[in-house]
């Protein structure tokens, strides 16, 4: 490998950065390597061992193993090159790289392009600051995900979650199957965080007990966990004294949401949207640094790893573009921003260079509802989608077609997306 | 006698209608309220007299490096059999070389699903 002639790097080597290879390898880049971290390609689907996946991009149900799988054969086939227990340390805006392995070392690195794939990671504990003593048994879901699935170690055996997101869920019902007792699982919000299947088949099939608007308020025991208190909030999400429950446990799991791994991103100067934690982007996923481009779960956290997929293929496609000097860069840009009961719009820009699919999620859940992209200044109409119902867990897509985005009149600088009560003014 | 309700979230669709089966004196099912569409109907109906799933799980292997391989069954098994699968599963051993799709064991408690590697074990490394 010679890692002076570098088209195409390609930093982590789950779905989105797997997909970004393997298109700008088909697209004919000669040069495109991958760098991950851990022991094998796939991120972590290896530890998804549960189904669901591919039901999109396959349509097909399969386990995530099975989806990796089918990924890591065709990076084979195409004889893309990776290097694995290498980790990024240093990366600038002109595109120098620093990774450093137990073989080689030091590794410096000069690609004409980089897909940014670092993913994310969880929130723990000290990210949303539960009070009480600090013992051993407090695990994130997807670390004992890892230690169930992979290391073949149960992290203990009655279990309180804290978070309904769709792995807190999946976890619970993985317990109970090894042998567990889920005693709780506790979420903050008046609603279910994760996917209504999960809520169905790991929850309600098994019977475990969920309490909506709680969350924990205090961890107890010294060497190891052995209890719990969890409490109901009030709207400002403050404990409500009087409602607190003790609850007799071993272990503490805590699916309270993912951050877009951005360190690397920082380091090169690449703007990042408050909100989502990962790079602004435009629809060729082109980050705000020229020549770094960035996909799945680094940009935004997906629900499906089928748009993780969707989203590295873009980036792969659009960086193979760029080395072959084809990407166009348009010299007026439309920036793209939530309205009302919006949370976030991914892209954040758009040349108007063909069609575009906007990537979105809801603020809170609301039922009968519009969602309209409005340009501006000129208030037109570009596109009007009714929803019978939109969740704050489901990610919501709107294409916008080549045709429409083509009658978009000169003075239009920003398209402002809205979610509004099917009759009601904005 | 008074008659039963039984509340069901169909799944069919990500519009997850809340579905009411109204049950009989002899537990046949006499109407289902709520169900939008014939498919989620169809679907209700299932869950309240059979309900089915894909369990998908992990078995020993003798590999120190890779003690775990993850497996499924290849059709839908009877809900109220997930735990005596698994407790069956709990006893299984394999060796390595194991390729993605292939059996490890077949027709778990006479269901006629088979359970299937959705890992390749080799002997040097799992993809």
């Amino acid at each position: 490998m010679n890692f002076k002639k570098v088209d195409l790097l390609i930093i982590g080597g789950g779905p989105g950065g797997l997909a970004a290879a393997i298109k700008a390898k088909e697209e004919g880049l000669s040069n495109v390597i991958i760098v991950e971290r851990s022991e094998e390609l796939g991120g972590l689907l290896h530890q998804c061992i549960h189904n669901g996946f591919g039901l999109v991009y396959f349509k097909e149900d399969l386990t995530g193993p099975e989806y990796g799988y089918k990924f890591i054969q065709r990076v084979n086939e195409l004889e893309i090159n990776y290097l694995l227990k290498t980790m990024v340390i240093n990366l600038t805006p002109q595109k120098e790289v620093l990774a450093i392995n137990g073989e080689q070392g030091v590794i410096r690195l000069h690609p004409k392009a980089i897909v940014l794939a670092m993913g994310c990671r969880e929130r723990t504990r000290f990210n949303i600051h539960i009070p009480g003593t600090r013992p051993a048994g407090v695990f994130t879901a997807g670390t004992a995900q890892r230690f169930i699935n992979v290391e073949g170690y149960i992290p203990g055996k009655e279990i309180v979650i804290l978070g309904s997101g769709d792995i807190g869920m999946i976890m619970a019902r993985r317990l109970i199957l090894e042998g567990a007792e889920v005693k709780a699982v506790a979420e903050v919000l008046p609603y279910v965080g994760g996917l209504i299947r999960n809520e169905v088949q790991c929850l309600i099939d098994f019977k475990i007990p969920l309490f909506l608007g709680h969350t924990v308020v205090n961890i107890q025991g010294l060497s190891r966990i052995n209890a719990v208190t969890i409490a109901k909030v009030d709207e400002e999400r403050r404990p409500v004294s009087g409602t607190e429950k003790k609850i007799k446990c071993d272990t503490l799991l805590l699916s309270v949401g993912l951050i877009p791994e951005n360190e690397l991103s920082l380091q090169a100067g690449i703007k990042l949207d408050p909100t989502t934690g990962g790079p602004f982007v435009d629809e060729t996923m082109q980050t705000t640094v020229s020549g770094i481009f960035a996909a799945g779960n680094v940009v935004h956290v997906h629900d499906l790893v089928d748009d993780v997929t969707t989203d590295g293929e873009l980036a792969g496609l659009n960086a193979a573009k760029y080395v072959h000097g084809r990407l166009y860069s348009a010299k007026k840009q439309i920036t793209v921003k939530p309205g009302g009961n919006i949370r976030y719009v991914v892209p954040s820009r758009i040349s108007n260079q063909g069609a575009v699919t906007l990537y979105m999620r809801v603020s809170h859940p609301a039922e009968k509802v519009e969602i309209t992209v409005d340009g501006k200044p000129s208030r037109q109409v570009i596109v009007k989608k009714s929803f019978p119902f939109v969740r704050p867990s489901e990610t919501i897509r709107i294409y916008l077609s080549e045709k429409k985005l083509s009658t978009l009149d000169d003075t239009i600088n920003e398209l402002r997306v809205n979610c509004v009560r099917k009759g009601e003014k904005k | 006698m008074r008659k039963n309700e039984k509340a069901i979230i169909c799944l069919m669709c990500p519009r997850a209608c809340h579905t009411k089966l109204i049950i009989g004196n002899r537990g046949n099912v006499e109407r289902i309220v709520g169900a939008k569409c014939d498919i989620g109907k169809e679907y209700v109906l299932k869950e309240y007299t059979c309900p089915e799933r894909i369990l998908t799980t992990t078995v020993r292997t003798s590999k120190f490096s890779h003690p775990l391989l993850s497996v499924r069954t290849d059709r839908f098994v009877p809900k109220k059999l997930l735990k005596k699968c698994m407790i069956l599963l709990s006893e299984v051993k394999i060796e390595p070389s194991i390729k993605i799709g292939e059996v490890v064991l077949y027709n778990i408690l006479g269901t006629g699903a088979n359970i299937i590697a959705t890992q390749e074990l080799n002997e040097n490394k799992v993809i």
